[in-house]
């Protein structure tokens, strides 16, 4: 592909998905800043800031950390098949694709580019979620809060970010892993909505098999405490190399998966 | 035009050998053997179905053959496709575009693709075409998307345009400037074109080579100025008795009047002559045959004979 036909394709992409990318902006962002000032506004949520480096905060820590994490993992992966169909699945069902097969330019070169693409909104979408999130409820708590004292609420902030970038990262693999098996349906199936329903069902079966593991990999196994049931939230802030790398290699296997699929589609 | 000496050499745009397509259980391609000679107008008649837009699709890569073998440029499709796209334009009967950018987007994103764009010519045909730059392809009338289809395909100065209905949902007028000025231009040009379509009268108007398709087959290839000379239509007086022709080599259609028959010819010539006399057939009136006649009365007799009538 050359860097003309590259730069044609971006500017084609950008062009279809931008609406896109300004309603999940604001589908996502507008209900945070009104349950931020919501929250903010309340006179009991106006506590001391540096009262969260105390063993009270961190249950209200913990609490949050799993409710994050398994929020961004469910729901934040429902994206997923909004990005992943309509980035390949809707093209090839209103056959608009043949445009660019007409082209002289190779078909696994533009499947690439727009796995890649789509890769790259997906990741994106749920990582700036997390990390808006995030910053959302720590500028309003640092905003409301009485008693500010970056002394005695820096450690707090360390684990709030170092929480931050963990699930980002955990989310934005299993992210990867999930938009690829849509993407696969998405050019098995050429009706849009076949995709969209295969590609749930696949989320569901990757749920029920690999659920329990995830959470235990994102959420438990490293926040809790060798002691029991407390959260540990040091351990929070690391991240395990072979689960990772496994949702990784599943992520490449659909990738090929669709290639292989793409290369035998016939345009009838 | 040198399409005997193209013959001669071989030097064909496009090859087909044995092509077979099945869909399931439905064989939609036969054994197509085709040669479209350099430089010249083809035109593939067929009725809706008949196979056209499946060789065409096979040529373009679109569909795999069962079994056969397609050469393009003198290249095997399988060989480069890419490299073949380069030399190819091929417009099909749905036109697909996208339906969300302008006229002058269009233009621009596809210019991308193509190392050979003629700048020069595109804004010419624009002109000539009189497209709206700024209208967005939603908005044109299904002329004007032909039109732009066209623009699209001609401005990389390919060697061989394939052509799929190009006027299929087009009005009369459109549809004769279509046919007779853009066509005829671009083979002016020495280029092959190659068009499908089931409207007879086009692809007489403007067709070097002509191919009659039926259910996935090839019945006749063969210029338009020899399928005329050969083909014939015979009218006679009865006089009460008419005269046994069901078994005269090349009869495809005989049609009974009350004083008169009329045959319809595929091989005229004084050996038919000689036979209608031998069955006393006197003072037979050769009649022009218009390739309507001979593709109905070709088609036709096909099916008769395939139902053992």
């Amino acid at each position: 592909m050359s860097r003309n036909i590259f730069k044609a394709m971006l500017w084609k992409e950008w062009r279809e998905t931008r609406w896109k990318w300004l309603a999940f902006a604001a589908a996502f962002h507008i209900p945070l800043v009104i349950a931020a000032l919501v929250v903010a506004f309340r006179e009991s949520a106006r506590f001391d800031l540096y009262a969260l480096s105390d063993p009270v905060a961190e249950q209200v820590f913990a609490f949050a950390i799993v409710f994050q994490s398994g929020f961004l993992i469910t729901a934040g992966l429902f994206l997923l098949a909004f990005f992943a169909v309509g980035s390949i699945g809707a093209e090839l069902d209103n056959q608009s694709m043949f445009f660019i097969f007409e082209r002289p330019v190779k078909r696994w070169h533009v499947l690439l580019f727009k796995y890649a693409v789509g890769a790259v909104q997906t990741t994106a979408c749920v990582g700036v979620s997390i990390l808006s999130t995030l910053t959302a409820v720590y500028l309003v708590t640092a905003a409301f809060a009485s008693n500010v004292s970056l002394a005695g609420s820096w450690d707090s902030f360390v684990l709030v970010a170092s929480n931050a970038l963990r699930g980002t990262v955990w989310t934005v693999v299993v992210s990867l892993m999930v938009y690829s098996a849509t993407f696969l349906f998405s050019v098995w199936f050429e009706k849009w909505w076949i995709a969209v329903i295969a590609g749930a069902v696949s989320l569901v079966l990757m749920f029920i098999y690999l659920g329990g593991y995830l959470v235990d990999w994102v959420v438990s196994r490293a926040t809790r405490a060798t002691d029991g049931d407390s959260v540990n939230l040091e351990l929070y802030s690391q991240l395990e190399f072979a689960p990772i790398f496994g949702m990784l290699l599943i992520a490449s296997g659909l990738y090929f998966a669709s290639q292989y699929v793409f290369a035998r589609k016939e345009m009838r | 035009m040198n399409s005997d000496l193209n013959n001669i050499l071989g030097d064909y745009a496009l090859e087909t050998r044995g092509l077979w397509r099945t869909f399931g259980k439905f064989e939609a391609v036969k054994g197509v053997d085709l040669r479209v000679p350099k430089g010249t107008v083809f035109g593939l008649l067929g009725v809706n179905g008949a196979g056209k837009s499946t060789i065409i699709k096979m040529a373009m890569g679109h569909l795999r053959p069962t079994r056969g073998e397609i050469k393009v440029l003198g290249r095997a499709l399988g060989e480069d496709l890419v490299e073949i796209r380069k030399r190819v334009a091929y417009v099909s009967e749905n036109r697909y575009l996208y339906e969300w950018m302008t006229v002058a987007e269009s233009i621009s994103f596809t210019r991308a693709f193509h190392e050979t764009w003629d700048d020069g010519k595109a804004a010419d045909l624009l002109k000539r075409f009189s497209l709206p730059p700024g209208k967005k392809v939603r908005q044109l009338s299904r002329g004007n998307r032909a039109r732009l289809c066209l623009l699209l395909a001609l401005s990389f100065n390919p060697e061989l345009i394939i052509l799929d209905e190009p006027t299929s949902g087009l009005d009369p007028i459109v549809r004769r400037d279509f046919i007779e000025n853009i066509v005829s231009e671009i083979a002016e040009e020495g280029k092959t074109v190659l068009f499908s379509s089931h409207i007879v009268d086009e692809v007489e108007r403007v067709a070097d080579y002509v191919a009659i398709i039926n259910e996935g087959e090839i019945l006749l290839v063969s210029t338009i100025d020899d399928i005329k000379t050969s083909y014939k239509r015979v009218r006679y007086a009865t006089n009460g008795t008419r005269p046994e022709v069901a078994g005269l080599p090349g009869v495809l259609a005989v049609e009974n009047g009350r004083h008169e028959q009329v045959l319809t010819v595929s091989a005229w010539g004084d050996e038919t002559l000689r036979s209608l006399g031998e069955r006393g057939v006197k003072n037979p009136e050769v009649l022009p045959i218009s390739l309507e006649d001979i593709f109905v009365n070709t088609v036709r007799a096909e099916r008769e004979r395939r139902a053992g009538l």
